[in-house]
């Protein structure tokens, strides 16, 4: 096994890890600190990778960080809960306030690829009536956008992760297919499927992030069922093995172990690059555009350490609301006895 | 205790197709981990065996899971969770306070150190910690209730269920990369799970237990 990922960043000196090989690597861009760069993107999960990829594809000069390390699943992670946890954003928080947040270790990543690495791979599509919930629906508020824009975008990510999902999808409008079959449900599924058809509910398989059959030299899923700590396999269609390759074969630069502690802004209210510290030292990379997108957390929280003479309280936050009345990721589970083992430890959620 | 497993052992896997070279590196770790405390004093370490015997009491017919020297592993690298209860210290500093202040309880209501009344009495306290009726100054402001739910009993039943022991206890399959599974569907056992005993069934589990390495 080549150095520790945790230890030494490993895109540098014009190349990165390739995660689908075992000691592999490829080319990398790199951009020089004082060179101004089209966009940083702070975080490379499912929001600052994909962004990342989709930029560079576009022709413009890109640099995405990440405070966590660059991995190769198929030699460095276990099928083991506690050793996994070197996936998740472990840094103390503290929950406050009349209704502390409940977190779990695994709320957030502190990896390439982001929360994805270690993501359950539920891929649904929020539905028409949803981006008009207020109206509709009489509850939070009208999306600024409208659900068929929103869904040709579902399209193109669903194309580009081999989404693994039904043929016919039983709810709301039509949906051009899946590129990869349903997965076979486990036990677990086929419980809640045969409760479904007791109450006279339709049912469909979930379409999920997860292959049902090659795709490159990526091997179907097999249904090892530790989804969640992250796959060894390389089935599972995270950002570190789809849009960041991608990105970097672009032109894109990503820079692990390099965590963003400051935005920084000039006379004009724009800003104009990034603080970031990487191999222990505090260095700035100019950039015209910032973007943020580390997780409902860490996002908020840089917005609000990068406050200025201009923005006491914080960039981006004219309506006082940054960090306010923030949502993470929500769980939901249901635990049962059967006569029939079901042995729930088997195969995607 | 009923051996709900008769003859599992998921250590048989360890060079089947199951294990991955990563994953028999971090088992092998944690079966190798010292018994000796790094992190924990003396007098802690008596007070956290004692509570680990009754948080997750073992058989005496199986070498036991070193539950408190994993929880000592967690301190010692400080292994931090991420997120923390605003009423309880960090992580290192709630686990000393709270032995500490579980010492004096036992020794005010019952005369002597934890480790040394009788269980009974040890059960007694870890319930009203867990109900929160526990005051005496010595916890200093942290809950007794948050700190039993939060801390103790959330680190030493992760301890305890990390170990490859508890897996075979519970028919747990454990590691499984890259081979992983098959037969998906219910009653569906691929030859390298734990065959669980129905009554009277127990040779019949154990034969097909000695298969699934």
């Amino acid at each position: 096994m080549s150095a520790d990922a945790a230890q030494e960043p490993r895109g540098k000196n014009g190349r990165a890890p390739d995660p689908l090989r075992v000691g592999g690597w490829m080319p990398m861009r790199e951009y020089a600190d004082d060179e101004h760069v089209d966009f940083a993107i702070v975080g490379t999960g499912a929001g600052g990778g994909t962004l990342a990829c989709k930029l560079a594809e576009y022709g413009f000069s890109t640099v995405a960080f990440d405070a966590g390390p660059w991995w190769r699943p198929l030699e460095e992670f276990a099928s083991d809960e506690d050793h996994q946890q070197k996936l998740y954003w472990t840094d103390e928080r503290i929950c406050d306030g009349d209704n502390p947040l409940q977190l779990g270790s695994n709320n957030s990543g502190k990896a390439v690829g982001g929360s994805m690495v270690h993501f359950a791979m539920v891929s649904l599509r929020f539905r028409p009536e949803w981006f008009k919930a207020r109206t509709k629906l009489g509850y939070a508020v009208d999306w600024p956008l409208d659900w068929r824009e929103m869904w040709h975008y579902y399209r193109e990510v669903e194309q580009a992760l081999s989404i693994s999902g039904p043929v016919n999808y039983p709810w709301g409008p039509p949906r051009p297919r899946y590129p990869y079959r349903a997965h076979e449900l486990n036990a677990a599924g086929l419980v809640l499927a045969r409760g479904c058809e007791a109450l006279g509910l339709k049912w469909t398989p979930t379409p999920l992030a997860t292959l049902s059959a090659p795709r490159g030299i990526a091997h179907p899923c097999v249904y090892r069922g530790f989804c969640t700590i992250g796959c060894s396999t390389n089935a599972k269609q995270s950002a570190l093995i789809t849009w960041i390759p991608r990105a970097v074969r672009a032109g894109a630069e990503v820079r692990d172990l390099a965590m963003v502690g400051r935005i920084e802004t000039d006379t004009t209210r724009l800003c104009t690059g990034v603080h970031y510290m990487r191999e222990g030292q505090w260095r700035f990379q100019k950039a015209r555009n910032v973007v943020v997108a580390g997780y409902a957390i860490e996002t908020p929280r840089l917005l609000l350490i990068s406050s200025n003479n201009w923005f006491p309280d914080g960039l981006a936050n004219s309506s006082g609301l940054v960090g306010r009345n923030l949502m993470v990721q929500t769980n939901q589970a249901v635990w049962g006895k059967f006569d029939e083992e079901i042995r729930w430890y088997k195969g995607p959620p | 205790m009923r051996d709900r497993y008769p003859g599992y052992d998921v250590l048989d896997k360890r060079h089947t197709p199951s294990w991955n070279e990563v994953t028999r590196r971090v088992i092998d770790q944690r079966l190798s981990i010292s018994r000796e405390p790094n992190f924990f004093s003396e007098d802690e370490w008596l007070t956290l065996n004692a509570i680990c015997d009754r948080i997750v009491p073992q058989p005496k017919d199986r070498p036991p899971i070193p539950v408190a020297a994993l929880v000592d592993d967690k301190m010692a690298k400080d292994r931090t969770d991420g997120y923390r209860h605003y009423r309880l210290p960090k992580m290192q500093d709630a686990w000393r306070r709270g032995l500490s202040a579980l010492d004096r309880e036992a020794q005010t209501r019952h005369g002597g150190r934890f480790h040394t009344i009788s269980v009974a009495e040890q059960d007694t306290l870890l319930l009203q910690m867990q109900k929160g009726s526990l005051d005496n100054p010595a916890w200093d402001g942290m809950p007794c209730t948050v700190f039993f739910s939060e801390r103790m009993a959330h680190d030493i039943v992760a301890a305890y269920y990390a170990h490859p022991t508890a897996w075979n206890e519970i028919g747990f399959g454990g590691p499984a990369s890259p081979r992983g599974y098959v037969r998906m569907s219910f009653d569906k056992r691929d030859p390298w799970e734990a065959a669980e005993a129905k009554p009277g069934g127990e040779d019949e589990a154990r034969r097909r237990n000695r298969d699934v390495g």
